[in-house]
């Protein structure tokens, strides 16, 4: 096939790899008879990859709580600029301080019993929960938890509710209760009245140490947080979004 | 359908998954202007209201982006940009591809990181925008060819240094 004249259209098309073969061929041909167009692609690939790589690390950071508020529908209806500013600006010291393992004591306590008590019971393979039926189990820790403890229903994220199993807190019984993914992967959904505080803080992402990821929220009732080491913290997020949901109605 | 709030959760999922992605956006958008995550919260504000809205979406992403662009367009710093002329010289220590992103008129940003980090086609990049997708390819082609003098001058200048 001959060079035919080069549209500026296709030339970006096959900067961003559009174009099917035939174009694709019938453009490489004209590039090799015309060098100035041919640096032209060389140096638009280049800027591609250089904004791509710039920019990559954000994929990584840590969820703002904020923006995750804002999509709970949790912000106050109108806010001046100034005051979301200054939430923005609160919203990025807090997963500072989070990530930093530096947060309010109330929160990195309960970041640090759930990482805990994931790690010491999800790993567990022959007694990760008490061996009760559910629905006895879910009374029991009711009960010794002075408040109704309920498993949330995580099927939508590929998890199935194995049990729990009753805790010690700081000063107050907790529970844990686990689920398990179809490959084995575990999550746990940790239970801690003592955590409750007045204010909603809704969902907060916290790292933990040696790959450990947690969601919690603190309501007026208890503090609840999701732990898993297997998990990215996309797949966290989905989870913790459901239980909060059904935890929160 | 009213009442039922599975749809809801399904997709504030969804839209969570698409966060990060909306901040990358914002923050090369923005470069070392306005707040970017300031930009993301009104934008999921706006998607928390209209979730129904979001379920019937046939593409999610190209629907979220649009919020952003709408409300990229709407803000203080949307309008400054419009008339606007690159910061002069760019902060100290911002980087030279921020500067010269800041050179852009905002259509052209838009297009050209939608392009570059979401890796839209020129359909989606058309349908976010609301615009022709001539335009969008003739502006892909301005903005491209834009940068790519400035930052060769950049080169340029610093190797007479």
């Amino acid at each position: 096939m001959s060079p035919a004249r080069l549209g500026e259209a296709d030339l970006h098309a096959y900067v961003d790899r559009r174009l099917n073969a035939a174009c694709r061929a019938a453009l490489e041909s004209w590039l090799a008879t015309h060098p100035d167009d041919a640096e032209r692609v060389a140096a638009y690939r280049l800027l591609g990859e250089r904004w791509r790589a710039a920019y990559a690390p954000v994929l990584e950071e840590p969820i703002p709580a904020v923006l995750l508020h804002a999509l709970q529908g949790k912000q106050p209806a109108r806010r001046s600029i100034v005051r979301a500013a200054v939430a923005v600006a609160a919203g990025a010291l807090i997963a500072l301080a989070v990530s930093l393992y530096l947060a309010p004591a109330p929160a990195s306590d309960i970041v640090h019993r759930a990482a805990i008590a994931h790690a010491v019971y999800a790993t567990e393979v022959q007694h990760p929960v008490e061996a009760r039926a559910h629905g006895e189990l879910l009374d029991w820790l009711s009960e010794r938890l002075h408040m109704k403890v309920q498993a949330p229903d995580l099927h939508r994220a590929g998890f199935a509710f194995l049990g729990g199993r009753l805790l010690p807190g700081e000063a107050a019984a907790a529970a844990l209760l686990m689920y398990e993914g179809q490959n084995g992967q575990r999550v746990t959904l940790y239970w801690g009245p003592e955590f409750r505080q007045a204010r909603d803080t809704g969902l907060v992402y916290a790292p933990g140490e040696r790959g450990m990821r947690v969601y919690y929220w603190l309501d007026d009732e208890c503090g609840y947080a999701v732990a898993s080491a297997e998990l990215s913290q996309r797949e966290l997020l989905a989870v913790a979004l459901i239980a909060h949901e059904q935890l929160e109605k | 359908m009213p009442g039922d709030c599975l749809p809801d959760v399904q997709a504030q999922e969804h839209i969570a998954a698409l966060i990060p992605h909306l901040r990358r956006y914002a923050r090369a958008l923005a470069a070392s202007g306005a707040a970017p995550d300031e930009l993301v919260r009104a934008t999921l504000e706006r998607a928390a209201q209209d979730l129904r809205l979001a379920h019937a979406q046939s593409d999610l992403r190209v629907w979220l982006f649009s919020l952003l662009h709408e409300t990229y367009v709407a803000s203080a710093a949307g309008r400054e940009a419009e008339g606007a002329v690159a910061p002069a010289g760019g902060e100290p220590g911002g980087a030279a591809f921020e500067r010269a992103i800041a050179t852009l008129p905002p259509l052209q940003r838009e297009i050209f990181l939608l392009v570059t980090l979401e890796d839209m086609s020129y359909e989606q990049v058309a349908k976010t925008l609301d615009i022709p997708i001539g335009t969008v390819m003739s502006r892909l082609s301005r903005a491209r060819e834009k940068l790519r003098l400035v930052l060769t001058n950049e080169a340029r200048l610093r190797q007479v240094k």
